[in-house]
């Protein structure tokens, strides 16, 4: 990261609860988003789904909506996934290191052991309970 | 009275998005540097939202739908939708990896050109976005990833 000193000093005086409460909402926002996409919801049907306009919903994925326990339970229904995936850190594309060896799969030691798992838009936690 | 004459200053930037802002000729500092002046003391509050947005998109890309068109569709100008304050910062979002953030003010009005200053504000920056518009179409610009090379003149 290239960042000039102006930007380093605003970034380091963001006090860590407005921090943490902008990046749960930010959090929020793109769950939801790739659970849309996942589903291949568009915005409009999904604000139907939930009765809402669709600008509401464009509200509630730009990164800035308060969320209520409310409304996280009524996505949780609609979309019928946990109030844990649309809560959780945003989940990337990961590589997991496959604990493979030589010997049990008669490879060459120096073959990239590496495997693309699927994406999943679902929490790393989740994946892995 | 004649136009003010912009250059384009980078403010950061990573693998994700580049950050600029546009400085006055023969000016100190860029607009969203005023910006922070201005209203760092009137609004700390709202500017640490406004702060730790820019931080988040810093991280997660200037995507689409975390910005409010301001304008038309026929430019690329628009407002970080900041739910819980009227203060507004205005930008050109020129890819999910090169934002330019202007300058704002805190909204009295219903709308932006009702509001002098919020209106000048918004105006210049799609006089920008028309002038980098054209370069793009003329190919007097570099853009590569989150980076961005132009001249205004």
């Amino acid at each position: 990261m290239k960042t000039n000193k102006f930007m380093e000093e605003l970034f380091s005086t963001i006090p860590p609860e407005v921090e943490r409460e902008v990046t749960l909402s930010f959090d929020i926002a793109d769950n939801i988003s790739n659970i849309l996409e996942r589903k291949k919801l568009s915005q409009k049907q999904f604000a139907q789904m939930i009765e809402k306009k669709e600008q509401e919903i464009s509200r509630w994925l730009n990164g800035s909506h308060n969320f209520t326990i409310k409304t996280l339970a009524k996505i949780s229904a609609v979309l019928d996934v946990e109030i844990q995936d649309i809560i959780c850190k945003p989940k990337q594309p990961f590589i997991i290191l496959m604990p493979l060896t030589s010997n049990t799969l008669n490879i060459q030691p120096n073959i990239e052991n590496k495997k693309r798992i699927k994406q999943t838009n679902y929490c790393y936690e989740n994946y892995w309970s | 009275m004649g136009q003010k004459h912009f250059d384009i200053e980078l403010l950061g930037n990573n693998d994700i998005v580049g950050l600029y802002s546009i400085k006055e000729k023969g000016s100190t500092y860029t607009e969203f540097h005023k910006f922070i002046f201005e209203y760092s003391e009137k609004y700390p509050q709202d500017i640490n939202i406004l702060k730790s947005h820019l931080k988040n998109i810093q991280n997660r890309g200037a995507l689409e739908r975390y910005f409010r068109p301001e304008s038309t569709f026929a430019d690329r100008v628009c407002a970080i939708p900041i739910e819980a304050t009227k203060l507004r910062l205005y930008c050109i979002r020129i890819s999910d990896e090169i934002l330019i953030i202007g300058n704002g003010g805190y909204k009295t009005t219903k709308t932006y050109n009702e509001d002098p200053l919020l209106n000048k504000h918004v105006e210049t920056l799609k006089r920008i976005d028309k002038i980098i518009r054209r370069k793009q179409s003329s190919k007097e610009i570099e853009i590569h990833k989150t980076l961005l090379k132009v001249s205004l003149d």
